[in-house]
């Protein structure tokens, strides 16, 4: 090691260490696009914008890096009606709060779908919006915690009671996964609370306070 | 310690409860509806984007570097390099810690995987600063690095780190930051009166903070003026507004640090001194947005001065437009805890009596290690002998700080019960004391000094051990099989609690609607101290909780400020100074509302500006205040809001503000503690695990932390620290660690899919228990929660394991192929 080696970085940083663009992450994992699925929760529709993309439909693909096209949509985001033209790479992350300027759809993991901090609801189910392209969610109804706070859904007034938070940064992430939750099953067990939310990290370790909390959020929307 | 001054001798107020789970955070709101704005959700017009290269090489120099691509990008706008001579001059004032090193603004050499530096773009976008650093061309030159402490400590081992910046006058080469020894008593004495003496070596991996908010840095420059947004964990004018100090350690000393203070009495030989400043403190405004959590973490705050020092100096290029200076998620894995080798050995009595202990550490830290055992044991004799290299592996010292000593501390008390065959909770209270002095000389010193008479330790032990039933369950090692064919173990930890009494500077100001408002900056980690300082104040003052807010983000020039801003012991280090400002304020309520009032009505209705008292003929001891009421106390109908009294004195605005209150002597001395205070409060903690002997998993079926607060404010946030700190600590002592290719030096986890943090279904509900001994230095003798919950579990999972298994695993973290390891299996 101490002959003196010589290198260029130019290309290392794209391939060598975790900066693969989004597009090749999506490509390379075969994930879905336009909603990736969260936590061990199985879903049994999907929408238009939820089909899988084979390797054989890129090249179509709107949201190709090759397709230079700006895709126009136009998507519902908390009850209010938006037109966007996207570029092809965006997430939906970015498009929510970089041209809506909301900003609960948070970033840990730097987009790599570990954390669940940017969890929306998008057509009742909860997705990753960092992993889910912009340009696939024409049509589509999304949900943020904004949203659910502003409709004065008992989960916040739960969440805010136990307690369920500390710096607060992933809890945004939780609230929306939990209200999806609620959304399909009205009357979840702590079982499937921790289910519903086992996607989800949080460093300060409030885990312990969110059942309880949505637990009481169900019982508040039987109530009503 | 000053006789006129103890505030663990005050009794609250009649009627003080815990705040419940009913009393809403103020934060609540914001946080949970994801309306609350962070650093790195700041959106200014006009805003610019800045992004640092990070080193793809463990060790490596830039020969040379090309950046006419990336210039010529469309949205690129400025890029300064490490040899520009803006950067050349600041690269001497750069923050450090005590990492003993200089930390440069943006060195031309990279000591360690994904380190920032070499070169920083400006763009429109975070995008194009990306698109514009791949374009960049660099010849680096790959040098030697070594990752492994004692490697490095050899005496032929290259030297890592040529160009640093040592601190330490006494670090020798090659790469030896620090070796020290400390022995209280007489060692060979104590192993000569043991019936046994044991030795095992215990190795901790590193791990990291994995905090959720990667760094960021909003800067303006108007004209002269200078605002930031910063993500910080500390006070940021003195750092920029005088840099002839190395900038975080004048800011830690300001705080009362005093072991950092001694490293400043040794700047570094090339300094430019004194260099102009940044700017001026007085021209310095700061914001503090919520901060999402980082931990602390000395070495952390070396680099985030070290940003915020960058962006000041990109906006000042960038023409007073704001500047966003972002960092992407490897900045989690820059710093952690630290890594070390424990060779321990100790003597002990067949009865569980310890008579010395002898630890030789290789890490960082100094001898810390040891502090602890010496604070909250008898144990008279003890030596810790310190070994501390670089080694090319960033900045490993503390977060969540306190691990380094809890780890062999419990370990040792589990080795001294595994040979004698005692239970360890008997051993923790055969040596329970402090510094030396066993239980019965604690409690003369609790009488003299106006204490209750209670061994907390024993209290904290009898809960924990009901609660788990320990009694029931407790067998010797490897003896229970469960029906499921897994091993069946129970683990113990217990430690003192860590708190020091400094307190800062704020105001509390009545305004005239009879709303209190507490000033301070404080970075929000989301620990609750807030809710804790509203409600001694409410309860002390006479108001009511929700009539109080603390308005903490916002500081100009170095004013106003809560200690501790990193989150670390904040209701035991405030509420002294809180409640001796409250209880001027209330004095002043009284005293305002038997004054002739003077003036015009400021609303209908308002029966002031008559030049009349609002009580006439009574005097001020005739009054209290309660509820936001003053009345009379013999005729309690006779009464006003404190609002009508506020309002009364419209012409001062606001119109009752606290005296200065004089800050706390410390429960330290010049960073050692107090000769004349001792740390009587205890934690213990108590697990459940069974042990899968076929794949080496360990599952914790069950978790009891039984925290002593001292006093108790706010019980859902001392719930929230015992449970937060036990998911960390468990993370620490089972599954975090920060792997390393051994050939390249690269990290090979360090992202969230790699980084293994427990999730919600990765741990059983924990019971959580609170003493309340009033053992502590604080008001009412609280103590603090948080911190040490965290570091005290980080070492349970191997006592578990024996207990399971009768085998010691003792590499942290204890993953499944070292218990299969251990178990012969692999
Ligand atoms: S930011 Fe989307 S999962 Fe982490
Ligand atoms: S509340 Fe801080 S990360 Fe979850």
């Amino acid at each position: 090691m101490s002959e003196k080696e010589k290198k260029t970085n130019e290309g290392e940083r794209k391939e060598g260490f975790g900066h693969i663009s989004r597009r090749e992450f999506l490509r390379d994992a075969g994930l879905v696009i336009g909603g990736s699925t969260m936590g061990s929760i199985a879903f049994a529709s999907e929408t238009e914008a939820q089909q899988q993309v084979k390797e054989s439909d890129v090249a179509k693909d709107p949201c190709s890096e090759e397709s230079a096209d700006i895709t126009t949509i136009e998507l519902t985001v908390n009850g209010g009606k938006y037109g966007f033209r996207v570029e092809p790479h965006w997430s939906l992350r970015q498009l929510l709060r970089d041209e809506i300027g909301l900003t609960s759809p948070k970033d840990w993991c730097g987009g790599h779908g570990a954390c669940g901090s940017c969890t929306v609801i998008m057509n009742g189910r909860p997705v990753l919006s960092c992993l889910t392209l912009a340009c696939e969610c024409d049509g589509a109804i999304i949900e943020t915690a904004e949203g659910i706070a502003k409709a004065k859904h008992p989960i916040i007034q739960s969440y805010i009671k136990w307690n369920a938070f500390q710096c607060g940064y992933c809890t945004p992430g939780f609230v929306t996964t939990a209200k999806a939750l609620l959304d399909r099953n009205p009357d979840p067990t702590e079982a499937d609370v921790r289910d519903a939310l086992a996607g989800n990290l949080c460093r300060c370790g409030t885990y312990q306070q969110h059942p309880p909390a949505v637990l009481e959020a169900a019982e508040a929307l039987k109530r009503k | 310690m000053p006789e006129d001054y103890k505030p663990w001798t005050w009794k609250p107020p009649e009627g003080f409860s815990a705040l419940d789970h009913t009393s809403s955070r103020q934060d609540a709101h914001d946080k949970v509806s994801g309306q609350a704005v962070y650093t790195r959700d700041l959106d200014f017009p006009g805003m610019l984007y800045a992004k640092i290269l990070t080193s793809p090489y463990a060790h490596a120099k830039i020969v040379s570097m090309d950046t006419s691509k990336a210039e010529a990008l469309t949205g690129v706008r400025d890029i300064l390099k490490y040899n520009d001579p803006d950067i050349v001059f600041e690269n001497s004032t750069g923050g450090y810690c005590s990492s003993q090193y200089n930390i440069l603004t943006l060195p031309g050499t990279s000591d360690f995987f994904q380190q920032p530096m070499g070169v920083v773009v400006v763009a429109d976008s975070e995008e194009i600063c990306d698109r514009a650093l791949r374009l960049i061309v660099i010849e680096w030159e790959e040098r030697p690095f070594i990752l492994d402490m004692e490697e490095s400590l050899q005496p032929d081992a290259p030297k890592i780190m040529p160009d640093i910046v040592r601190l330490n006058p006494s670090a020798k080469d090659p790469n030896i930051v620090q070796t020290n020894t400390t022995e209280i008593g007489d060692i060979q004495k104590g192993f000569a009166e043991a019936d046994k003496i044991i030795e095992y070596t215990i190795t901790r991996a590193p791990n990291t903070t994995a905090g959720v908010e990667a760094m960021a840095c909003v800067v303006q420059w108007r004209g002269d003026f200078l605002d930031i947004w910063p993500h910080h964990t500390a006070h940021v004018e003195p750092m920029l507004s005088n840099p002839s100090l190395p900038s975080i350690g004048l800011s830690f000393v300001s705080l009362g640090y005093g072991s950092i203070q001694a490293d400043i009495k040794s700047p570094p030989k090339d300094r430019k001194d004194p260099l102009p400043p940044i700017c001026e403190a007085n021209k310095i405004s700061v914001t503090m947005p919520y901060q999402g959590a980082w931990y602390g973490g000395i070495a952390w705050l070396g680099y985030s001065t070290a940003f915020i020092r960058m962006a000041a100096i990109l906006a000042k290029r960038a023409q007073n437009r704001p500047v966003k200076l972002v960092y992407d998620e490897s900045n989690f894995y820059l710093t952690g805890d630290d890594a070390a080798i424990y060779r321990c050995k100790v003597g002990a009595k067949r009865d569980g009596t310890i008579t010395a202990c002898d630890w030789h550490v290789v890490g960082p830290f100094g001898e810390l290690h040891i502090d602890k055992t010496h604070e909250s044991t008898k144990i008279p004799n003890l030596r810790n002998t310190q070994e501390w290299a670089l080694i090319n592996q960033g900045h490993h010292i503390c977060f969540r700080h306190g691990s380094q000593c809890c780890v062999p501390h419990n370990i040792m008390f589990d080795h001294v019960a595994a040979e004698f065959g005692l239970d360890p909770t008997e051993v923790a209270l055969k040596n329970d004391g402090c510094r030396e002095h066993d239980w019965d000389w604690i409690t003369r010193y609790q009488k003299e000094n106006g204490f209750p008479q209670r061994q907390s330790l024993r209290e904290v032990i009898k809960l924990g051990k009901e609660a788990i039933h320990w009694d029931k369950k407790w067998h010797a090692p490897g003896a229970r099989k469960l029906p499921n064919g897994r091993m069946h173990g129970l683990g113990f930890v217990h430690i003192n609690e860590w708190s020091w009494i400094s307190g800062r500077q704020f105001a509390c100001l009545i305004l005239r609607d009879g709303k209190l408002t507490i000033i301070g900056m404080r970075a929000d980690h989301g620990m609750d101290t807030e809710s804790a300082f509203r409600h001694s104040v409410a309860t002390e003052a006479g108001l009511r909780y929700e009539d109080i807010v603390v308005q903490q983000q916002r500081s100009d020039a170095n004013t106003y400020r809560f200690w501790v801003p990193g989150g670390s012991m904040g209701i035991s280090q405030n509420t002294p100074q809180l409640v001796s400002a409250a209880r001027e304020l209330k004095r002043k309520i009284i005293d305002y509302a038997v004054r002739p009032a003077s003036g015009v009505p400021m609303m209908p209705g308002l029966q002031s500006g008559s030049g009349q008292s609002m009580f006439p003929g009574k005097k001020a001891d005739e009054l209290d205040v309660k509820e936001g009421y003053v009345f009379e106390k013999a005729n309690p109908i006779n009464r006003r809001s404190v609002r009508e009294v506020a309002s009364a004195f419209w012409g001062d605005d606001p119109a009752i503000i606290h005296p200065t209150v004089p800050a706390l002597s410390g429960l330290t001395l010049n960073g050692k503690p107090h000769p004349q205070m001792y740390i009587m409060s205890r934690q213990a903690h108590f697990m459940e695990v069974e042990v899968d002997v076929e794949t080496g998993e360990v599952m914790v079926t069950n978790l009891v932390c039984v925290n002593d607060v001292g006093h108790l404010f706010n019980r859902r946030g001392a719930e929230a620290q015992q449970y937060g700190g036990a998911i960390m600590g468990l993370g620490r002592s089972a599954t975090e660690e920060k792997i390393y290719c051994p050939k390249t030096g690269v990290g090979l986890n360090f992202n969230n899919i790699g980084y293994n943090i427990g999730t919600m279904n990765d741990y059983p509900e924990i019971k959580c228990i609170i003493n309340e001994s009033h053992l502590g230095y604080s008001s009412y003798g609280a103590c603090g929660v948080g911190e040490d919950t965290g570091a005290s579990l980080s070492g349970i999972t191997a006592g578990a394991v024996y207990n399971a298994t009768g085998k010691w695993v003792l590499d942290y973290p204890v993953t499944p192929d070292k218990v299969l390891k251990a178990l012969g299996k692999i």
